[in-house]
């Protein structure tokens, strides 16, 4: 038998999206609970998604719309390449209207349009294990999960308090799921953490190098890491509006404006953006 | 521009069920569908004596493969058994070891087999088992002959109601598996018109009937 | 008219994509498939091995289109193999059984059967050879005409014992009371495609990731151990084969998940080429009284295909992991077994070129507040600083 290429809906073989369905199913019985699962090498590179891809793969059907973002645009390379694949093993109709998708594939971002019971986000998680930083080995943060040990994600806040004054975690900010797992909720910027809240739509995360999926379900109680007297805070978006639609209190980018180099916001969500604009009709 | 596949249709039944798997394990209490009739119902099929529920070959079809074990009880242990296996390839095991269990109608010392089901450990709490079992009704709204449930938990804006009618308690054993959460085991509920309930772990259940609060 | 998405990376991708193609097609020539295949067996092995897939044409195709790099081949091949339905799991192999093409041992000058060179690179001069710059098709055939009519005339001296049933040295050193009898272990192995690797990790988990392992990393290891970063053993190669094992599967049907299986009730599908080493490693051990003494300790390597180093170099390693010692990253389970995988590392590194604007951003960000309460102190390089 000569290698064919492949020919299945959807890349994988039914054995594959079987073991990757039933660990999915697992994960939302287990909110926060990082279930292993083996993942499958990819036509892309490890570290470019392979996770959350395994699990778009595995839920996408033909008449499911899909979006893919990337750091909050569709139109990034990595986006554009999961797009390309997924649409290529399975003729799916793609979308960059987060209103019309059923199926959200992201790398860093919750979209700022809030999500529906209908639809699904996946996001793609490079490193799931939130206690890495302070524990290198697998063998014992399985352990500390299982004995509900999160003193070592508090401490490497505290020292962040210690030294600056308040915590300096960027994106990746650690959260508690319905007060029993600590989850790394990928490197989504702090703003994006209280979507996860008793959200309406199931979300759910794939690390594919580290062979892990787990999921926070609808209408879960996830709480950011603080303490009392330090409590968790966003990024500080006051006084920075989009210097297209106008939006403030959402995720901008910094850019530099090449003419007069002055520093101009732009809303880092650019479907939601372009969405404001076309609805405001106006023109900047 | 690419190449569509086309689907086929064992391919296609998977993933709508499955899909369905995943709303009725995130949104505990709704009743999804689960089992239309499809390429094959072994119902149809005049070789076999043991056909099973078509909501329960879905299930089967969808979750079960050679990775998996599983231990049935029925009116038909044996044979239901063998035709899980020769269509999946799954391996019969112990009700203690198996990954999947169903407790079909008909089903004998039904308690006893769910208690001997897994419930993972605290470093491998996934490793609970999956529980299927057949009832005879499960509705979104009262209807004659079911006992209104009602459920709170992660995957349930405040409280959901759900009426179930069954031929046995289930739910008190099944409650005493998911009391030492995170340990545990998920439990579908399948009834004889394909319809599907849920129940992850978190979900804490109570028959209307019962007092003390949830 | 309304406002439009900024287009420009699908169009982006393609044609780099197509500038790919063009490195790949412009001298004007193409390597055949079947070129790649007969003339490229060390990249063969090597791709199949690390791809831990054993199909030479879809090694060759691989190999073709990935215009020889064995990073991309071997991605490749493991893509494909994720495609793949995984039915079966065969019966094991056993090596005592190989139809040998080569067997030697650096134990002992003379071993039961013979140390029988076949093919290697070990016996070569390493110099170029221009007369392979002319070499046609037509001569590669009247060659072989000549070897096949050699090997035809020399029938009737052929080797002392037959070549499916030498004997294992190591069973020999075992007869001398040389090294410990053991009992097999009959244990299930683990698969770390189908289940993930955790730690501390099962024997078989740790031989599949070390024979699927990127051949420069397993080696570079195996000598790392070697030159003093490890506890200053000398390893001896008791026995390294290569050559020929069928691969058999028992029946799918046959009763639950511990019945034994019958050899005889399973379906034959075809034979792999494999290379298959055993070391002895000298070890203390305690005696009676506090004492101690001196013994064998084993390592074992094997790969698809004739790749001798790599195979030697897991030996070691293997022996190196069965004793974790906090002194040397060569005994550290974790350290090995995590990063010598070609597909998991070279995907990882090579992800550091994907943007990170957001966590930047966010880094970006974190930074300024540590030093916002500084009005004397920016980390702005000096500008019309206007405050915001």
């Amino acid at each position: 038998m000569t290698a064919q290429g492949n020919q299945h809906f959807a890349f994988l073989d039914e054995g594959s999206k079987r073991e990757i369905r039933r660990a999915t199913l697992k994960a939302i019985a287990i909110p926060g609970y990082q279930v292993p699962f083996a993942s499958r090498e990819m036509p892309i590179a490890r570290g470019w998604g392979t996770g959350g891809l395994q699990l778009t793969l595995a839920l996408i059907g033909p008449d499911d719309v899909l979006k893919v973002i990337d750091q909050g645009t569709d139109e990034s390379v990595n986006a554009v390449n999961i797009k390309k694949l997924v649409q290529a093993t399975t003729g799916v109709r793609a979308t960059e209207s987060t209103h019309d998708a059923t199926l959200i594939q992201s790398r860093h971002r919750i979209p700022d349009v809030p999500l529906r019971a209908d639809q699904i986000l996946v996001l793609q998680v490079p490193i799931p294990e939130p206690l890495r930083f302070v524990e290198p080995r697998e063998e014992v943060t399985r352990r500390l999960h299982a004995e509900r040990d999160y003193s070592g994600a508090y401490l490497m806040l505290f020292e962040q308090i210690m030294r600056h004054g308040h915590v300096t975690s960027g994106a990746d900010h650690p959260v508690m799921v319905e007060d029993r797992y600590v989850m790394a909720p990928s490197p989504i910027p702090r703003i994006d953490n209280p979507k996860l809240h008793q959200a309406e739509a199931l979300v759910l995360l794939g690390a594919g190098r580290e062979k892990k999926i787990y999921a926070v379900p609808p209408h879960t109680n996830v709480a950011s890491l603080d303490f009392e007297d330090y409590p968790f805070h966003v990024e500080d978006m006051s006084g920075r509006a989009c210097h297209q639609c106008g939006a403030d209190g959402v995720f901008m980018d910094e850019i530099q404006d090449e003419q007069t180099g002055e520093t101009v916001f732009l809303c880092n969500d650019t479907s939601a953006c372009l969405e404001r604009m076309n609805a405001s009709g106006d023109r900047i | 521009m690419s190449s569509t596949s086309r689907i086929r249709e064992d391919v296609a039944r998977s993933q709508s069920t499955f899909r369905h798997l995943v709303n009725a394990l995130a949104r505990p209490g709704i009743v999804v569908p689960i089992g239309e009739p499809g390429l094959y119902d072994s119902r149809h099929d005049s070789s076999i004596d043991t056909p099973l529920s078509s909501s329960t070959q879905s299930l089967v079809d969808t979750l079960l493969d050679v990775e998996t074990t599983f231990a049935v009880t029925s009116s038909k242990t044996e044979g239901h058994a063998r035709l899980i296996r020769e269509r999946t390839y799954a391996r019969i095991a112990a009700p203690e070891e198996a990954d999947f269990l169903f407790l079909l109608r008909g089903g004998s010392s039904a308690e006893q087999f769910m208690e001997s089901a897994r419930i993972g450990t605290l470093e491998e709490p996934h490793r609970g088992a999956t529980v299927v079992i057949e009832v005879d009704e499960l509705a979104p709204v009262e209807k004659p002959g079911t006992l209104r449930h009602d459920l709170v938990g992660p995957g349930i804006a405040g409280l959901r109601s759900l009426w179930i009618a069954a031929d046995f308690d289930w739910c008190a054993p099944r409650n005493r598996k998911v009391v030492t959460y995170p340990l545990g085991l998920e439990v579908f509920l399948v009834d004889a018109t394909n319809n599907l309930v849920g129940l992850p772990r978190t979900t804490r259940i109570q028959p209307a009937s019962d007092t003390g609060a949830i | 008219m309304g406002y439009v998405a900024v287009k420009g990376g699908r169009e982006a991708i393609e044609a780099s994509i197509e500038r790919l193609k063009y490195e790949r097609l412009k001298r004007g020539t193409v390597l055949g498939v079947e070129q790649a295949r007969a003339g490229l067996r060390g990249l063969m092995d090597q791709v199949m091995s690390e791809g831990s897939l054993y199909d030479e044409e879809a090694a060759a195709l691989a190999i073709k289109q990935a215009e020889g790099s064995p990073e991309e081949a071997v991605f490749l091949l493991r893509a494909y193999r994720s495609t793949l339905p995984r039915l079966h799991t065969s019966l094991p192999l056993r090596s005592e059984e190989m139809r040998i093409e080569r067997r030697i041992s650096a134990t002992f000058k003379d071993i039961p059967g013979g140390q029988i060179l076949g093919a290697s690179y070990d016996y070569v001069h390493r110099l170029l050879d221009d007369s392979l710059r002319e070499e046609q098709d037509a001569d590669a055939r009247a060659w072989l005409e000549g070897w096949h009519d050699a090997v035809h005339r020399s029938g009737e001296t052929g080797p002392k014992e037959p070549l499916g049933s030498l004997p294992k040295v190591l069973d020999y050193l075992r007869e001398l009371g040389l090294i410990a009898m053991r009992e097999d272990d009959e244990a299930e192995p683990r698969d770390v495609t189908k289940q993930t690797l955790s730690f501390p990790a099962h024997r078989s988990e740790r031989l599949q990731v070390l024979t699927r392992g990127q051949t420069g990393t397993v080696t570079s290891l195996g000598y790392a151990s070697l030159r003093g970063f490890g506890p200053m053993l000398h390893p001896t190669v008791g026995e390294l084969r290569v050559g020929r094992l069928p691969v058999v599967v028992p029946n799918p049907l046959t009763d639950s998940v511990h019945a034994e299986a019958d050899p005889s009730d399973g379906y034959y599908l075809g034979e792999v080429r494999l290379t298959e080493v055993e070391t002895v490693v000298p070890i203390q051990v305690p005696k009676a009284e506090g004492r101690t003494g001196l013994s064998f300790d084993l390592g074992y390597g094997a790969c698809f295909g004739q790749n001798e180093t790599k195979a030697i170099a897991m030996s070691l390693l293997d022996q190196c992991l069965e004793h974790p010692d906090a002194r040397y990253p060569t005994h550290d389970e974790e350290f090995v077994l995590m990063h010598v995988d070609s597909v998991e590392s070279t995907g990882f590194i090579s992800h550091l070129k994907l943007p990170h604007y957001v966590t930047f951003q966010s880094e970006l960000d974190a930074v300024r507040s540590t030093w916002s309460d500084d009005a004397s102190v920016s980390t702005e390089p000096d500008d019309a600083g206007d405050p915001e």
